[in-house]
């Protein structure tokens, strides 16, 4: 984003270098930093110094013993030598004699210095200075008034020396600005700086976030590019300046920061630190922060150099002279505010919560007031004395009107009127904020709420997959089940085709003798051979009831008549119906019945005793057919089966998925809902300072206005505090 | 935005490391000259810590803009840190960097300057060993990291969010890790969700990926269910791993599948550089 494309090259990392730089011997060919020694730490690797864009080691050549920071690369920065020449040819045109102090370091941009692997790569020598940040050094001297105030006039004459020469040093900040045994200044770290050759290419960084306005974009590049930054530690340094317990209050001992960070810039409304620096008492302070507050809202060129700040008669007596003057001043009685700061100083700021306590200055009304007091008194007493047969009480009335008109004048106080005023915005304020409390306690109960619901959605989840999977398991046993149970049902079939084959058979050979002998039987007709005892007439009578062939009945039965007490006889057809013939006696039957019976007889001693090749063939195919068609039965259930185990899986598939994705979005819900909680966080801390500050505020006005009470009025009345 | 949280002191973030200590990170991996994967991975901590270390170094020492745990997962689950941190779960970098187990001479040829190779030694400082024993139970170690992340979120509500990096060789053995990934992740700051990234070192071959945005190309179910447990590249490391040369689309993920020692390293160190440390 923003660095141009094309194959960017691929630098070392840190640690990297640090074991390279355990054998200089072999890693620097330049004389100065062959075999250098370089500073280890206690586990006996070079010790880093470490940017977002490169590690410094500490070396001390073998060759001079001379000290250098060697500063190895750890990110590709684009045109870097080229922007490191412009800046070391620009840095070297400069005075010495011309600076307010020797801020600018010595560097040597050396091409190919350093072998890491198989590759080269550039390191910038620089000479090594003994100094110490700028925070660390606040942490010592913060409480040295004076040295803080000097320091800060010469982080101004620093600027003023930079922008003098349109140079901008893209980020400035505690990390890069050193402070040395004398107290001057030295600028370190100049990946990012701006000198006019390079207008036109573009920055390298954005600067420590800290720093810079929330204006600054990433192609801010001009000689421009400091003034929010200096406007920030000039204002964080006057400020320690005036208020060393500011140091404590407002950095935090590891923060990296002086005494705002980004956050105060960006919504100034809810900063504490800011809020505290707009209502100092000291106006200096009041007077920078909003100047801080107010820049930050503005485009960067347009922002006034620091030097503004700084009135010419204390720039001149600190700073060495400069060509170009700042703009002359003039002071009026507001305590050594310089001019730009008129109309930045909010007028009610000395009133709000820091108001001096008690009364000041009478008013006509109070010279009165304290007049009236001897007077009436003073007629009281003549009264008494002079004897005016007055009631004792009536000798009271001067008294009550002096007191009644000093309460009325109390009243008309302006101290009164804005203290009640006081009172009644910190109350309105308090009034807006949540309890802190209150709203920690409900924080905490959502969050336990909210955890307790989640620890139960994360048991629930794998519950419901082991459910779906046993739902699973159990409709493939039921499948197993269901398929075993149909195959052999199937296999029990096939097991007795063989025996169906011998009963086919059989049944078939059966038919075809019961056939021939019905065949056979059937050629015997009564009336061309007729049985002994059967005439013409009786056959003719015969074949009317239907009775033609042996084939055509099958036996008879005798028949009792009981009213004659006789015995005769009916004929039983093939069909199993009972014929009466007329003429056909028990005897004729008989005979009847005789002749079909031999006639059988000889018939079945005829009969075919195997079936034909060809009828044996076509039982034994059916068979096979049917056997054919089991098989395929079987193998029907094999897939029924598996397309039940199919969808089983299906619906297994289905579920898991319904649930992942219900488990994701619940898994998002959650997430947001955490962040949420996380905000909450942030915001109730903030709430809760901002909370505290103000009943402290809420305190102090109390008390305040509990000094401005009847007694001290009266008090003041004489005295006049 | 999320993930523009400041790291600094007084709002550093954390660095989980899940290092996969199963019997089968005792196969051979790489190409010439075969390694243990136990080794590959245990090499890519040490020297992980080794680089935050110089990372975070400054004038007055090792500044804790991080916290690191290394949590080992094989017959047991739980600090894999040796030495005089042995048991210790969250560490300040600091003290991280002041307590190795023990610095180790390791030989390494380097260019003489004049066309040859040179043997030299150079001090490795160790944090952890390699290990190789046991089944893989990724998912408690997920629910281990889960707890570590749960308690960071609530101390630094407003910080940049913590960083689960789950070096693995695959397949879980006690179940499936997608849900306790996901209850990683759905730990959130102010600044956004918790992230998880995976480091896949794989016998199973196929192309070395580093970064992908779909798991289309993936050889086996264990990267892609990995890759679809990894969170998705906050846009500054995207643009950093774009600035590193690899190409990144607006679904990257942070996953790397079968990676080489160099990408393991590259891998970890884009994982750490979570915005710019001022």
């Amino acid at each position: 984003m923003g660095s141009p494309t094309g194959q960017q090259r691929q630098f070392p990392s840190g640690a990297a270098y640090a074991e390279a730089l355990q054998h200089t011997q072999l890693c620097f060919e330049h004389p100065e930093l062959k075999g250098a020694r370089p500073e280890l730490t206690k586990l006996g690797l070079p010790r880093a110094i470490s940017g977002a864009f490169a590690s410094v080691f500490s070396l001390t050549s073998a060759a001079s013993g001379r000290r250098y920071a060697v500063k190895c690369f750890t990110r590709h920065v684009p045109d870097q030598e080229l922007r490191y020449q412009a800046i070391s040819r620009r840095l070297a045109q400069l005075d010495p004699a011309e600076l307010s102090q020797p801020w600018n370091l010595g560097f040597e941009y050396l091409p190919d210095a350093i072998g890491v692997g198989q590759e080269r790569y550039p390191v910038l020598k620089m000479e090594w200075i003994e100094a110490v940040t700028l925070s660390s050094w606040l942490d010592d001297n913060h409480t040295d008034r004076f040295a803080v105030d000097r320091l800060a006039d010469r982080f101004e004459a620093l600027t003023r020396d930079l922008s003098e020469h349109e140079i901008a040093h893209g980020d400035l900040q505690h990390g890069n600005l050193l402070v040395a045994s004398d107290d001057t200044l030295r600028l370190v770290d100049y990946d990012g700086m701006y000198v006019p050759a390079l207008a036109g290419l573009g920055g390298t960084e954005r600067g420590h976030r800290n720093y810079q306005s929330p204006m600054r974009g990433n192609d801010d590049f001009g000689a421009a590019l400091d003034r929010f930054s200096a406007w920030v530690i000039f204002m964080s340094l006057k400020a320690t300046a005036a208020d060393p317990a500011l140091w404590h209050r407002l950095h935090e001992p590891s923060g990296e920061f002086l005494l705002l960070t980004e956050e105060d810039f960006k919504s100034p409304g809810g900063s504490t630190g800011l809020q505290t620096l707009l209502t100092h008492p000291d106006p200096t302070v009041r007077g920078l922060a909003d100047q801080v507050k107010s820049l930050a809202f503005q485009p960067l060129d347009v922002l006034p150099p620091l030097a503004h700040a700084i009135p010419k008669q204390r720039a001149a007596a600190t700073t060495t002279t400069s060509a170009s003057a700042p703009p002359t001043t003039t002071h009026s009685g507001t305590g050594g505010l310089p001019d730009w700061m008129t109309g930045h100083v909010p007028p009610q700021a000395a009133l709000s919560a820091t108001s001096p306590d008690g009364f000041h200055i009478r008013t006509p009304l109070d010279v009165v007031t304290a007049a009236l007091w001897p007077l009436l008194l003073a007629a009281t007493a003549l009264v008494i004395v002079a004897g005016f047969p007055t009631p004792l009480i009536g000798s009271g009335v001067p008294v009550i009107v002096a007191a009644v008109i000093t309460a009325f004048a109390r009243s008309r106080r302006v101290e009164r009127a804005r203290s009640r005023a006081v009172l009644g915005r910190l109350t309105d304020e308090l009034a807006q904020l949540d309890d802190p409390v209150k709203a920690a306690e409900k924080l905490r109960k959502d969050k336990a709420k909210f955890d307790a619901a989640e620890t139960k959605r994360t048991t629930a989840y794998p519950q419901e997959q082991n459910r779906l999977t046993a739902r699973y398991h159990a409709a493939l046993k039921e499948a197993e089940k269901r398929k075993v149970r149909k195959q052999r049902d199937i296999d029990k079939k096939i097991d007795g085709l063989s025996e169906d084959l011998r009963k086919a058979l059989a049944k078939a050979l059966a038919d075809k003798q019961a056939a021939y002998v019905r065949d056979q039987l059937g050629r015997r007709l009564i009336s061309q051979s007729p049985p002994h005892g059967i005439g013409p007439k009786l056959a003719a009578r015969l074949a009317a009831a239907g009775i033609r062939s042996a084939a055509d009945f099958k036996g008879y039965r005798s028949v009792q008549n009981n009213s004659y007490n006789s015995t005769g006889a009916v004929l039983v057809l093939t069909s199993g119906r009972a014929i009466n013939v007329q003429g056909i006696g028990e005897a004729k039957a008989i005979a009847l019945d005789v002749w079909r019976k031999d006639l059988f007889a000889s018939a079945v001693a005829r009969q075919p005793s195997a079936l034909s090749a060809a009828e044996r063939q076509q039982i034994e195919q059916g068979i096979t057919h049917r056997r054919a068609q089991l098989a395929l039965q079987r193998k029907a259930v094999e897939s029924e089966i598996e397309a039940s185990r199919e969808q089983a899986r299906k619906h297994l598939e289905d579920g898991k998925e319904r649930l992942a994705r219900e488990n994701t979005l619940a898994g998002d819900r959650a997430r947001q809902q955490r962040q949420e909680f996380g905000r909450r966080t942030v915001a109730l801390q903030q709430n809760s300072a901002l909370h505290g500050r103000l009943s402290a505020s809420m305190e102090a006005a109390r008390l305040r206005h509990r000094g401005l009470s009847y007694a001290s009025y009266v008090r003041f009345l004489y005295i006049g505090r | 935005m999320p993930y523009t949280a400041e790291i600094s002191r007084s709002n550093p973030t954390s660095i989980i490391f899940l290092v996969d200590q199963s019997t089968s990170m005792s196969d051979p991996i790489g190409g010439e000259v075969p390694q243990q994967k136990a080794d590959v991975v245990a090499d890519a901590i040490n020297r992980l810590l080794t680089e935050l270390s110089v990372k975070c170094a400054k004038e007055e020492g090792v500044r804790d803009y991080f916290h690191v745990a290394v949590v080992g997962y094989g017959a047991t689950v739980g600090s894999a840190f040796a030495g005089s941190l042995a048991g210790r779960d969250i560490v300040p970098l600091s003290e991280v960097a002041d307590n190795p187990a023990r610095v180790d001479e390791r030989s390494k040829k380097v260019p003489d300057g004049a066309g040859g190779l040179v043997e030299t030694v150079v001090n490795f400082p160790l944090w952890m060993d390699p290990v190789a024993h046991g089944g893989t139970p990724m998912n408690r170690a997920l629910q281990y990291a889960e707890s570590l992340v749960a308690g960071w979120t609530e101390r630094y509500p407003a910080g940049f969010p913590p960083i689960v990096i789950n070096l693995t060789d695959g397949e879980s053995t006690d179940g499936d890790p997608t849900a306790a990934a996901e209850a990683i992740t759905s730990h959130a700051t102010a600044d956004g969700a918790a992230l998880l990234f995976n480091l896949h070192v794989s016998a199973a071959g196929g192309t070395p990926t580093a970064f992908p945005d779909s798991a289309d190309g993936l050889p086996d179910s264990y990267a892609r269910t990995l890759f679809s447990m990894s969170s998705p590249l906050p846009s500054h490391m995207r643009s950093y791993a774009a600035s590193q040369g690899q190409r990144v689309s607006e679904t990257t993920r942070g996953f790397v599948y079968n990676a080489d020692i160099t990408t393991v390293v590259q891998f970890l160190d884009i994982g750490t550089r979570a915005t710019e440390l001022r």
